[in-house]
């Protein structure tokens, strides 16, 4: 097997140092994926280069300030699933990373390799997407920050220039309304329970009291070239007491923008059946 | 890092890399990203983990890493400097079993075998994080461990016999 050349990094400063050779710079965090990559020989030795940043201290933990919560990059979903914090101020995300995978995987995988492999059926994307959230990178030019929406080319292709590297993901602390609860929820359809790349997925996130929702956001998984954002549905529900009529609208307006292929992992026929229903079921579990 | 020329003339490096393995100091020069899971069957030829699907699916080659479980297909080697692996070989052996080993004899969990150190490696961990799990519980900390003889009720009914022991123990 040939590897591509390896770099390892302590501290983001010395990105700068390397010489990618005109080479495209691959970040390795836990591995998940780019081991399968490289297993599968995707990976070109001569064109890649790969940058180690598991030793970035810098990357790792959970936080807060006074208006975001702030994930670092290297976060596991293990250590998004323990975080009260998340629990707090991102349930979705919670949500997703109880179904996430394995246990193994969830010990490894990390959020900023989610959201840099940039799958169109990535699991933390739609929840991240509901919750705001706003992509850190860092690069020869310095820190930008990104809406989590505006980060996707394409399946698998990011807006992220060459050797620019994902340092945070920062949400928003949403303004929690008197007598209104922050619920969020996740749900896939798979083939089975555990261990499943989604079919199709959605997340919904937004304040609750009883039936009545308001800064509702939707996200649909797997059923685009990236994330889409159920924006026109959230404007149906905001400020409504939600009713099976509504939930009914809502299913017909997400039937229309979904715009699922098919694949080795599903139809688009199946998926733009399903997608209405799984809404619903995610709304209605929301409520109760 | 020193630097080797292969026939291609590609650059392959390998990295002097050390960590503890089941209570010892190991080390393996290796390419940094080639898999702990090769480095621990090829280099340091300890064959009781299981290579199975070596793309994170089965958890065949699960080992436990500074008390977590990982797959080791999946796991660059360059990331397990300095850190306490553990594989089926260090929490038992053929003399001294470890009960959750014994559990899985006498309840009839292990068919062919080859799932079995990872499972046990999993229920390990799940009971030293929690002693009395339900079956909900040994479900989910088996979830990303596939077999394809038993039909995992034999393996839940071996978990559950673990912990009862387990506890007894203590």
């Amino acid at each position: 097997m040939i590897y591509p050349e390896y770099f390892h990094i302590d501290g983001l400063d010395d990105i700068k140092k390397i010489d990618s050779k005109e080479k495209k710079v691959l970040f390795i965090a836990g591995g998940t994926d780019m081991m399968c990559y490289l297993r599968d020989g995707l990976i070109d030795a001569g064109k890649n280069c790969i940058i180690d940043i598991g030793s970035v201290k810098e990357l790792y933990g959970i936080s807060e300030d006074s208006d975001y919560l702030k994930i670092g990059a290297l976060a596991t979903f293990s250590n998004i699933l323990e975080s009260e914090l998340v629990k707090k101020w991102a349930p979705a995300l919670v949500s997703t990373a109880e179904t996430f995978a394995t246990p193994q995987i969830r010990n490894r995988a990390t959020i900023g390799g989610n959201i840099g492999n940039a799958s169109p059926a990535g699991d933390s994307l739609p929840p991240l997407a509901v919750h705001n959230a706003k992509v850190v990178a860092f690069g020869k030019n310095g820190i930008r920050t990104l809406d989590i929406i505006n980060v996707f080319a394409g399946p698998k292709r990011t807006n992220l220039s060459n050797g620019e590297v994902i340092t945070a993901v920062l949400i928003p602390k949403i303004n929690i309304l008197k007598n209104f609860k922050l619920k969020g929820i996740f749900l896939k359809i798979g083939g089975r329970k555990t261990h499943i790349i989604s079919k199709v997925s959605v997340a919904i996130a937004g304040l609750f009291n009883g039936a009545e929702v308001n800064s509702i956001n939707i996200a649909l998984g797997a059923v685009g070239p990236t994330v889409i954002k159920a924006d026109k549905v959230a404007g149906f529900l905001n400020g409504k007491r939600i009713t099976p009529e509504l939930i009914t609208k809502c299913g017909e307006e997400i039937t229309n923008i979904a715009c699922p292929i098919s694949d080795f992992r599903s139809t688009a026929l199946y998926r733009s059946e399903v997608i209405a229903p799984l809404f619903k079921e995610a709304i209605t579990k929301l409520v109760k | 890092m020193l630097n080797e020329y292969t026939e291609e003339r590609e650059i392959i490096m390998r990295e002097k890399i050390q960590f503890i393995l089941n209570g010892k100091a190991v080390e393996a020069t290796v390419p940094p990203l080639k898999t702990l899971l090769k480095v621990l069957r090829e280099d340091l030829r300890h064959t009781e983990v299981k290579a199975g699907c070596e793309q994170g699916e089965c958890g065949s080659c699960t080992v436990i890493i500074d008390g977590e479980i990982v797959n080791s297909c999946v796991f660059p080697v360059c990331q397990v400097k300095g850190k306490n692996v553990t594989t089926i070989a260090g929490i038992g052996s053929e003399k001294n079993l470890h009960p959750i080993q014994k559990a899985f004899i006498e309840e009839g969990a292990v068919q062919c075998g080859f799932c079995t150190p990872g499972l046990v490696l999993s229920v390990k961990v799940l009971l030293d994080k929690n002693p009395s799990p339900s079956e909900e519980d040994i479900k989910e900390a088996i979830s990303g461990n596939l077999c394809r003889c038993t039909g995992y009720i034999k393996i839940i009914e071996a978990a559950k016999k673990a912990a009862k022991e387990m506890k007894e123990k203590k």
